[in-house]
């Protein structure tokens, strides 16, 4: 069950449909479980937020418990819930936040600003063609996590 | 004995500089400034051109380029001069240009600004032309007076940019007109003409009945046009009344047209709006060419939209005609993925013109994706990746080929073999 405005994918065309047909946009692309609460969070600031940043972003959440996705979440290396992948042109977008991950956002967002204040660095990086962008948000509102490498 | 050192001069306070907009404690040196004797340079041949301009249009009554401006912003006497009376624009302009108040504030700003007394003349407006201007009104009210003098609601001041020049003739026919008293709920400023002043005659067909029976509020009063006592929206009785209604916006249409929309002072810009919009819908096919000029009261669509309609060449036209070129060319052609966009956006516009794309992605397509522990270039990241699934295939591939088989001991295998010996 994801929000009533943004769209579900639990296929695996639907999410290519989705990368392969957002021109010129960044999308954003939220992997998580409807049950889980940092999920629902994040998928409120998500929907909130959607129609500010439509002019130069779409969002997308997919439900990581469908069979399909899990090559998804094998390729993109997804171990921690819920986390957000930001692709413009079918190209992924990293963004250096400090964190050891730096291919995707762990966590919920502390704001509805907070997130439009990332997609809007990802899109004005990726307008210049940059494939990394940094932060802009204070250390402080930064999800912190470890990475174990191969479970080591 | 020691020579006293010479006394600075007292340092003076702050003082606001209007021209430069901004404070300083430079006193009177601050006019000598470069910043502030530009920007005087600017701001008095700015002043210069709009009086000309006014001069011009008013005074010696030849066209100017534009036309005459509504409101005027003295600098010199910090005044905004507004005319509200439309018969005679500009008449609050000319008397304050005109007056002792502004002449005193000229004199005090090129005082306190620099610029030098001798201007003095040339920013302002002297008695006689003021004497002149008078006349020329004079004579154009006794002129116009028979013909305006009926006229409720704001004039036309020049009537071309209302109408089309031919009804500069029949300005007489406002004298004859008759303008019955209204009940109007609604407020109103502009009572239109009961009569059409091009000599067109258009009966209210029952179409219109129609239309206002359903109670449609779209409509206003655009300035030449035929106007209807406001009373309740479905009274169609008192349109029968009247016999006669006419707009110049229907004039080209002629007696094919069905969809008369007859027009009903407005309270405002808000019903021109909608009655624009609903001329416009009621005239997608009238030729309004035919007629007299259509303007914005007409519900026509501007000249230059027109124009462009018929240029081949126009950038309007073939940037709604391909809005992803447009939209291209805008783009930065460095910035991520442009290649990529560019054959994905003709690939879509393919598909929707119905052409056969031949199909680039399969379910086994992936992303460009930069990975965690990523050593080397993304694409050796996903072929390492694509090869690891293959391999992960063919395990479970090969884990479902063996045939599970029930465990058989030595001794049953023994016994087994021993009946079967004995038989």
């Amino acid at each position: 069950m994801g929000s009533a405005l943004l769209p579900t994918l639990r296929q695996k065309r639907e999410v290519d449909a989705a990368i392969r047909d957002t021109l010129d946009k960044v999308l954003v692309l939220r992997f998580g479980r409807a049950d889980d609460a940092a999920c629902l969070h994040l998928d409120d600031i998500l929907a909130k937020s959607s129609w500010d940043i439509s002019k130069f972003a779409s969002v997308a959440l997919v439900d990581m418990d469908s069979e399909e996705i899990q090559v998804y979440i094998d390729y993109f290396d997804i171990t921690l819930v819920p986390a957000t992948i930001f692709f413009f042109n079918a190209h992924h977008m990293k963004m250096d936040s400090g964190t050891p991950d730096h291919t995707k956002w762990i966590g919920s967002f502390s704001s509805k600003q907070d997130f439009i204040d990332v997609v809007e660095a990802i899109f004005r990086g990726a307008m210049k063609g940059k494939l990394i962008v940094s932060c802009p948000l204070p250390p402080e509102r930064i999800p912190r996590f470890q990475l174990l490498f191969k479970d080591v | 004995m020691p020579s006293e050192p010479a006394k600075k001069p007292p340092a003076a306070g702050l003082e606001y500089c209007e021209l430069c907009r901004h404070h300083h404690d430079l006193g009177r040196r601050h006019r000598y400034g470069r910043n502030h004797r530009d920007k005087l340079g600017a701001a008095l041949p700015r002043f210069r051109s709009k009086l000309s301009d006014l001069r011009r249009a008013l005074l010696h009554g030849s066209p100017s380029s534009q036309p005459p401006r509504p409101h005027l912003w003295c600098p010199f006497c910090s005044i905004d001069l507004v005319d509200l009376d439309d018969r005679s624009p500009c008449s609050n302009a000319i008397y304050h240009l005109a007056s002792g108040e502004h002449l005193k504030g000229v004199k005090d700003f090129l005082r306190k600004h620099g610029g030098g007394m001798d201007q003095v003349d040339s920013l302002r407006i002297s008695e006689d032309e003021v004497a002149k201007w008078e006349k020329g009104c004079e004579s154009l009210s006794t002129g116009a007076k028979t013909g305006t003098e009926e006229l409720i609601g704001p004039s036309l001041g020049p009537m071309k940019d209302i109408q089309n020049e031919s009804t500069c003739d029949n300005s007489d026919t406002f004298a004859r007109t008759n303008i019955p008293s209204f009940s109007n709920t609604a407020s109103y400023v502009v009572m239109p003409l009961q009569n059409p002043t091009n000599g067109a005659y258009h009966p209210i067909s029952t179409e219109c009945h129609g239309a206002f029976g359903s109670g449609n509020a779209s409509y206003s009063a655009p300035y030449g046009t035929v106007g209807l006592p406001i009373t309740a929206w479905g009274s169609a009785e008192t349109h029968k009344q009247q016999g006669v209604l006419s707009t110049n916006c229907f004039h080209g249409t002629g007696p094919e047209m069905n969809g008369h929309q007859p027009t009903i002072p407005g309270n405002g810009p808000r019903p021109l709006i909608s009655f624009a919009a609903h001329v416009q819908q009621s005239h997608s096919g009238g030729n309004l060419s035919c007629g007299p000029k259509a303007n914005v009261h007409t519900g026509a669509p501007p000249p230059w939209l027109k124009a462009n309609e018929h240029d081949p060449n126009n950038l309007l036209l073939r940037s709604c005609g391909a809005p992803g070129e447009g939209k291209s060319r805008k783009l930065n052609p460095k910035r991520v993925g442009a290649a990529w966009a560019e054959r994905r956006r003709a690939e879509m516009e393919m598909q929707k013109r119905g052409e056969f794309v031949p199909e680039t992605s399969d379910s086994s397509w992936l992303p460009n994706f930069g990975g965690v522990w990523q050593s080397g270039t993304r694409k050796e990241s996903k072929k390492d990746f694509e090869k690891t699934l293959e391999l992960h295939d063919k395990k479970s591939n090969h884990e479902l080929s063996l045939e599970i088989k029930p465990y058989i001991s030595k001794r049953m295998v023994n016994a087994i073999s021993q009946s079967l010996f004995h038989i």
